[in-house]
């Protein structure tokens, strides 16, 4: 489930911001989606990438201990 | 898992020494204390700055070494020369503790607005520096004429414009951010203090020059700078600058008025305020500027006698009649000789009379030059220091 | 393992937690510059015109008791149409988060570390925050309670201060409103509306866990009140030092402002103090959008909101960097946009259309409970 909402949560504030881009660059859809996601490669913003992929390993981690804790529970 | 449950908090603490990312000790840095620019030989600009020698001002510590150094570049922008510094110089240099700025006199004339975008923008500046224009001299001296009490050449110049300021009022108290703001204004033009060495600088630019009893050479007020927008037109004399200041705030002064033939009195004047009122009679703007102030008597060469109302009254008459007539001639002088408003009348009229100004804002300046000016001072004599009666006075 | 959460509130703390969501980033990135002297004036008139939107959500809350916004959706909506506004709900709770962690990261490496990547200064500073609500609600409440002293005490002394430096020119602020009311009106539609009191919608998810809820809407509009006025005093303070020219030229006029004290040549360089003082109200603004899109995944995806905390954390922390290019996208997109697309149907149109809904619903429930 969190992997689920993290997806989902990703995807559409990354879209809400292209969204915006898109009016303000004038662009369209594919060349801001290009634009923004390029994260500027050996700049100091993969830094931030990191985090965000350790945040999806987090969501991993916790949806198997819950999902654990339910098997568990039921069995009880 | 014991281990992970270990290493997890372990790794987060490294998250507290992104707090070092911008760490810098002590000695890996010096404090620029003052910088000069000037007209430079091959390009745009000739930077100079000067940089404290900490140890030298520790007194116990000191070896009579020099207590700054300096060190010249020229180039076309001064942000970089700044960063390129250590071309000569070995530590980091820190701007923020900047007391002065000195301008060169030729590029003042050419427009300073180009460089001080630079400093207002750089976070590094404090915008609380002394603006200063070098007079007839280069503006590097500045920085390197040394003075034995207040041993960091800027520091003094900086020290003394702000105390001439506060006891004399010889000095226009204009920061950067005061200049700037006078410069984007539609009512007013800024102003600076003008500087200049007398003496020989080359004599100046040697801690030898602290052991005579009689400097060298030494850094002077001589006034201030009128610009008109970014750039520099012409100068007015330290009275004319008093006058000048006595417009804005003055804090205190001293003044020399005639009693008799070739007699004077000296009066302190104190707790000064003045307030414009502006109006349009016409086409022609004009402005009534009311002074009022304290005074104290410091001395007189006159045999009138001090206690006596009339008397009081009589100085009173004589001192309002000077100030009036003298700081008008200071404002008809600006209005035809520079025809700028460095006094902010047109600030004034915008507060007070907010279309008309508006009307006008583009030409302001003509508007100022015709503008009628009407100074009526209000001076009160309260005492006069701790004697009675001059031994002047003759008994009658 | 994991010990119960304390998810209440006390009435001081609601107080505080107003206000420090107020000055926020409010005090530093400069509101109602474009009124130029007449700035202070217009956020007065905004925060006096904001009670009308803060009495309004309080009212709306109070039809369904102890229920938050999205509860009351659930409500009033049915299951699956309340998932789609909640999920717009948590995607704008998010992005305005990740902007105002944004405006943070521009002020401290604009200005102070210079070398320190923003990314990690927004991973650091999220970090933060995913630690206090892992703790619940109760401690950011106690965490405002202990700083808040501090807050009004530097911001009152930054006053202070400057007029003992001479700084404060009154002249600055005159003339009083010399084009008539219009450019005033100007900025407070959208721009001040919207921006800081019109976010207050945030507390619509933390208003019912105020320990008395009753009195709750009374203390957010008198909080709204003082930090209006605050925050006009700041505006104030800000033009009687810099003039209106150089406030609208600042990046941060409350800090260029700062940077003018100089007392005795003793107390100067306190530029620090705002630094804090904007810290620690980004860090409220921060914990409450944040606190309010987890509740409102807990609602959604039915697990206990801690369980997000950390990734979402990271999320936002990525979205705060991914938002914009740079500095100038990030204020276009913040003047030309943000208001009209992003503020004023959360802020305004989404309540207004829940509020037939809910009295309706309040008229069911009511007619129930007595039957019953």
């Amino acid at each position: 489930m969190v992997t689920i909402a993290f997806v989902f949560i990703l995807i559409s504030s990354t879209l809400l911001s292209i969204l915006l881009d898109m009016h303000l660059y004038n662009l369209s859809f594919f060349q801001t989606l290009h634009f923004s996601l390029t994260l500027d490669a050996g700049t100091r913003e993969t830094i931030v990438f990191t985090a965000l992929i350790t945040g999806l390993f987090a969501s991993f981690f916790l949806d198997y201990r819950m999902s654990k804790k339910e098997s568990r529970e039921k069995r009880s | 898992m014991k281990a992970m449950k270990l290493l997890l908090p372990s790794l987060l603490l490294l998250g507290l020494l992104s707090g070092c990312w911008d760490t810098k000790e002590l000695n890996d840095v010096a404090f620029v204390t003052g910088v000069a620019v000037e007209q430079g030989e091959d390009a745009k600009f000739k930077v100079t700055v000067g940089v404290a020698n900490a140890s030298q001002l520790n007194v116990q510590k000191s070896e009579g070494n020099t207590p700054s150094v300096t060190f010249s570049l020229e180039g076309n922008s001064i942000s970089e020369l700044l960063d390129k510094m250590n071309v000569g110089l070995t530590r980091e240099l820190r701007f923020s503790h900047t007391r002065t700025l000195v301008i060169g006199e030729e590029v003042a004339r050419e427009g300073i607005s180009g460089f001080l975008d630079y400093l207002e923008r750089s976070g590094q500046f404090r915008n609380n520096f002394t603006m200063l224009i070098a007079q007839n001299i280069s503006a590097a001296d500045i920085l390197k004429t040394t003075f034995p009490i207040q041993k960091i050449p800027s520091l003094k110049v900086h020290n003394q414009s702000s105390t001439l300021f506060e006891q004399w009022g010889g000095a226009p108290d204009m920061k950067l951010s005061d200049f700037i703001a006078a410069l984007t204004s539609r009512g007013r033009q800024p102003v600076a203090e003008a500087l200049t060495i007398v003496g020989t600088p080359k004599q100046g630019q040697s801690v030898e020059n602290n052991k005579k009893l009689e400097p060298e050479s030494l850094i002077t007020l001589v006034g201030l700078a009128v610009f008109k927008e970014d750039k520099l037109i012409g100068y007015l004399n330290l009275e004319e600058t008093r006058n000048y200041v006595w417009t804005q705030d003055l804090i205190q002064t001293t003044l020399t008025v005639p009693c008799g033939e070739e007699k004077y009195i000296d009066v302190r004047i104190l707790n000064s305020k003045s307030t414009i009122h502006a109006n349009y009679d016409g086409e022609t703007p004009n402005f009534q500027v009311e002074i009022v102030a304290e005074s104290f008597l410091n001395g007189t060469q006159c045999k009138d006698n001090l206690e006596k109302i009339e008397t009081y009254k009589k100085f009173e008459k004589d001192i309002e009649e000077m100030v009036e007539t003298m700081i008008l001639n200071t404002v008809t002088k600006v209005q035809e000789e520079y025809e700028v408003d460095i006094f902010g009348f047109g600030e004034v009229m915008r507060r007070q009379h907010y279309q008309r100004f508006e009307a006008v804002k583009d030409q302001w300046d003509e508007q100022f030059s015709k503008a009628d000016i009407d100074i009526t001072a209000n001076i009160f004599l309260r005492r006069a220091g701790t004697s009675n009666k001059s031994f002047l006075t003759e008994d009658e | 393992m994991q010990r119960e959460l304390v998810e209440k509130i006390s009435l001081t703390q609601l107080f505080i937690l107003v206000s420090a969501f107020l000055f926020g980033s409010a005090i530093v990135v400069g509101i109602g510059g474009e009124a130029k002297q007449d700035s202070w004036i217009a956020v007065i008139v905004a925060c006096l015109l904001s009670i009308i939107p803060v009495w309004f959500y309080t009212f709306l809350l109070s039809r369904i008791p102890e229920k938050n916004l999205f509860e009351i959706m659930e409500i009033v909506l049915g299951k699956v149409i309340s998932k789609v506004f909640i999920l717009l709900y948590i995607l704008y709770f998010f992005y305005v988060s990740a902007r105002v962690l944004r405006d943070f990261g521009e002020l401290i490496v604009g200005d102070m570390l210079v070398n320190t990547p923003i990314e990690v200064i927004s991973i650091t500073f999220m970090l933060f925050v995913a630690y206090i609500l892992y703790l619940g609600l109760e401690v950011l409440g106690r965490f405002s309670e202990i700083y808040a002293p501090y807050l009004m005490g530097s911001i009152f002394a930054i006053g202070i201060l400057l007029l003992f430096s001479r700084e404060l020119h009154v002249k600055n602020v005159m003339p009083i409103l010399p084009e008539g009311i219009g450019p005033v009106i100007g900025t407070v539609f959208p721009e001040l509306i919207t921006f800081p009191f019109g976010e207050l919608v945030a507390f619509m998810m933390i208003l019912p866990y105020a320990s008395k809820v009753r009195y709750a809407g009374k203390t957010t509009i008198f909080a709204l009140i003082v930090s209006g006025l605050i925050l006009a005093y700041s505006s104030f303070v800000q033009i009687a030092t810099l003039g209106p020219e150089a406030k609208l030229r600042s990046k941060f006029p409350l800090l260029t402002a700062t940077g003018e004290i100089s007392l005795w040549d003793f107390i100067e360089r306190v530029d620090l103090i705002i630094i804090f003082v904007v810290m620690f109200g980004i860090l409220v603004k921060v914990s409450i959008f944040f606190y309010g899109g987890l509740k409102g995944l807990e609602l959604v995806f039915n697990r206990p909101y801690r369980a997000f905390i950390y990734p979402m954390a990271m999320i936002i922390a990525f979205m705060s960097i991914i938002i914009s290019k740079n500095f100038a996208e990030h204020i276009s997109e913040g003047i030309s946009m943000v208001p009209w697309i992003i503020h004023f149907p959360f802020q305004f149109g989404i309540p207004l259309l829940l509020f037939p809904f809910v009295l309706w619903k309040a008229k069911v429930l009511k007619s129930e409970g007595k039957k019953r």
